[in-house]
């Protein structure tokens, strides 16, 4: 066994996968397995019907018991194939006429007799006829074989048994579809019947099930128990290992070295002078090493690609009609009321409910209109939340909004009344007036009132009815303009000062307040 | 190489590999479901026969909805997953490695009326071993695939054993070699861990039981151990 030449990915799996790589393999060499199993198998299955044609039964049953001894041709194919060498025909009908030597005499007699029921067969079988193990070690083998993948192999072992009998029945099933309808033949009852031929047939259709499942089933075992392999002796680290040590030596040997330098002279070489041979700037201009690479295959540039791309578009391909034609029989089931005959033929609503008590006839009755009504209101409800819900896109159509007050706007905060209606017009005038009167709390009043009213009219501020002024200050400055922000921070500074602490502005101060109180909040007209 | 992997270049130039999933556990998987609908099928007749012939009509009904729609209502919403599948450890996927949509769950779904040709299925068992990523006839229409599910990884059991920096520069697969190689202490038999150190004898300059040790060590200077050992 020479693991470097290994055909299939290595590495541990799980039992799943190890089963579905064996397929794959199956597959892979799907051609010399089934040609020497038919080789092999074809001749015996017609020696043996012959002998016992008067009792085909039994030809079957010795058909199928035989059957492990059949299994040592495909498990002799992959285990030679995984390593490299696909067996001719000649060697593997060589190898499988010396069943009874010296050697494999004993595990032929295990399979047919002790072990023929045994249902871990797949993975079992490699045991014997690959390592010719015998009594306490083969049994310690498969102990360890055991361990986490029995129950894999016995449901690889189930669902190949039901593979085949399905597969003989889909091919009796398939004929049965292909007799035409009008044709009288008692097809399932002449299946019964205990002629000759037909047991024949069915004889011959079971060795064709087996023939197609058999070298899934070994092989399946087979990468099951090169999974376990894998696993206790680690193959996958094994083949890793030696690419290692085979790169640590060619990098250190002297006389690779100078191999390798010299290739990278030629290369290099070989680089220029297939640049020098193009003039042009536009190839030149392209990554040298990866137009050597290329010069192998085809040469790459953008007229001749150009060129092929141009030829795929003219092409057929791109040119179809198709014409399509919707069928007739649809428009028919939906316009089932123009065809009427005048009885009453539509089997939809015809319900026969004769049998049944009339107390559950009224019920469904009952039931079909009250779920009508049900589904009646539902739409009309759906329609009215759709409305209410996307009422807003009405505004949409009367432009421009109108700055109206929303029902949700406070009507006083902190004890103030900030309704619109019973403020000045000239705000900051008004204020202004009340200082030089000296009458500090209602002018800062007044005009922290109003930069409120302001605030929700014109730039719809959410405030609420429980908001305190540190509320109204976050929300304008992570709402709005900073400079509105800075001056409406301002504003309530001064206001809590005034309110809480007594401390009358300075007039300066407060003339400048005005000001700027005018400059953010006057650009709104009343209407 | 024969491999039973999957693999995709997403845009990023990542490749992402996936082992696919095959006819026995696929067929496992079905059994599985099957066995599941049987049993909800039971217990709606036994619940609709009460009602006489209209509870014939509704066991009709629900017999339909159920046979058509249990995968694909699993399958979109238990992240390509029906309960047989996930006992199995496999999924449905798109063809792309995302997650399994409405439409193309449902046209697999239906083509299961052409898989079952001509009797259980065997026109899809055909079709997915013929096949070289066990697509059925209706994974082929809808563009899907059954791949395993990935088990989140483990944090690799090293013996415990003073950390050392490889002699040479190794590659990705070949250190993943020596960590494997030092995660499978338990499992591997002495002799056959000598055996495969020997192989490297040349690189590590030691022999046998010393050449294990020193390919542990290496094992966790590679995994970060040689920092940890500093602190």
């Amino acid at each position: 066994m020479n693991l470097d030449s290994i055909s299939a990915a290595v590495r541990p799996r799980t039992h799943w996968e190890a089963i579905d790589l064996g397929f794959m393999m199956a597959r892979e060499w799907w051609k010399p397995l089934i040609i020497s199993w038919i080789a092999i198998t074809l001749p015996f299955f017609i020696l043996i019907n012959t002998i016992f044609i008067d009792h085909l039964s039994i030809a079957a049953v010795i058909m199928w018991w035989l059957k492990p001894l059949w299994e040592r041709v495909p498990l002799y194919i992959l285990s030679r194939a995984l390593f490299g060498e696909i067996p001719t025909l000649k060697s593997t009908l060589k190898f499988f006429l010396k069943f009874f030597n010296q050697s494999s005499r004993f595990q032929t007699m295990l399979w047919l007799t002790l072990c023929r029921l045994k249902i871990s067969r797949s993975l079992d079988l490699p045991c014997t006829q690959l390592e010719g193990l015998k009594g306490k070690a083969l049994s310690q083998r498969w102990k360890l074989l055991h361990k986490n993948c029995r129950d894999a192999a016995m449901w690889l072992t189930l669902v190949c048994v039901h593979l085949e009998l399905f597969i003989v029945l889909a091919i009796v099933v398939f004929i049965y579809m292909f007799i035409p309808a009008h044709v009288e033949f008692d097809f399932w009852g002449s299946l019964t019947s205990q002629k000759t031929g037909i047991i024949f047939c069915s004889n011959f259709i079971s060795y064709v099930g087996m023939t197609l499942v058999a070298p899934f089933y070994i092989a399946g075992g087979f990468s099951l128990y090169i999974n376990r392999r894998t696993q206790l002796e680690a193959w996958d680290i094994e083949l890793e290992f030696r690419r290692l040590h085979n790169r640590h030596s060619n990098l250190s040997s002297p006389l690779d070295l100078k191999i390798s330098k010299n290739v990278t002279a030629i290369i290099f070489t070989a680089t220029i002078l297939f640049n020098a041979s193009h003039n042009s700037f536009a190839v030149s201009a392209k990554p040298k090493g990866l137009e050597f690479y290329d010069s192998g295959r085809i040469m790459l540039n953008s007229e001749s690609s150009k060129k092929a791309i141009n030829g795929v578009l003219e092409g057929k391909e791109f040119h179809q009609i198709k014409t399509t034609k919707s069928l007739p029989a649809l428009d028919k089931l939906f316009n089932f009321e123009d065809d009427d005959d005048g009885v009453n033929d539509n089997p939809w609503f015809d319900w026969d409910l004769g049998p049944l008590p009339d107390w559950i006839g009224d019920m469904i009755m009952i039931l079909a209109k009250s779920i009508k009504g049900i589904i009646i209101c539902a739409v009309i409800a759906l329609i009215i939340i759709v409305f209410i819900r996307y009422r807003f896109w009405l505004d949409y159509f009367s432009m421009p909004p109108s700055p109206k007050r929303r029902k949700s706007d406070p009507q006083s905060m902190f004890g103030f009344d900030v309704r619109e209606e019973n403020l000045p017009d000239d705000i900051p005038g008004t204020a202004l007036a009340l200082a030089q009167k000296n009458e500090w709390r209602s002018a800062l009043g007044l005009l922290y009132r109003g930069s409120l009213v302001r605030l929700i009219a014109m730039y719809d501020c959410e405030f609420k009815d429980g908001h305190t002024e540190g509320d109204c200050v976050t929300i304008v400055r992570s709402n709005l303009a900073e400079q509105i922000g800075k001056y409406f921070t301002k504003l309530t500074v001064a206001w809590q000062n005034l309110a809480y602490g007594h401390r009358d502005p300075d007039y300066q101060e407060f003339e400048k307040l005005c000001r700027d109180w005018s400059l953010n909040f006057d650009k709104y007209e009343k209407n | 190489m024969i491999d039973s992997s999957y693999s995709i270049e997403t845009p990023e130039g990542i490749d992402l590999t996936m082992p696919i999933a095959g006819p026995v556990v696929r067929i496992l998987a079905y059994s599985l479901d099957a066995c599941v609908r049987i049993c909800i099928y039971i217990i709606l007749g036994i619940g609709f026969q009460f009602l006489g012939k209209v509870g014939i009509g509704f066991t009709l009904i629900t017999f339909f909805l159920i046979e058509w729609f249990y995968p694909v209502f699993f399958e979109v919403l238990n992240n390509g997953m029906t309960p047989g599948k996930k006992k199995m450890g496999i999924k449905v996927i798109h063809d792309d490695s995302t997650p399994v949509g409405w439409s193309a769950s449902i046209i697999r779904n239906l083509l299961r009326a052409v898989d079952f040709l001509p009797l259980a299925y065997m026109t899809g068992v055909l079709s997915m071993v013929l096949n070289r990523q066990f697509k059925r006839l209706g994974d082929l229409t809808a563009g899907t695939l059954v791949v395993y599910c990935r088990h989140p990884l483990e944090t690799p059991n090293l013996p415990e054993i003073e950390a050392v920096q490889s002699p040479l520069p190794l590659t990705l697969s070949e250190q993943r070699a020596i960590v494997n190689f030092a995660e499978r202490h338990k499992t591997l038999s002495s002799d056959r861990s000598e055996e495969l150190a020997n192989i490297l004898n040349k690189i590590i300059g030691e022999k046998g039981p010393q050449a294990v040790k020193k390919l542990y060590q290496i094992a966790n200077g590679l995994l970060g151990g040689y920092e940890a050992a500093k602190f």
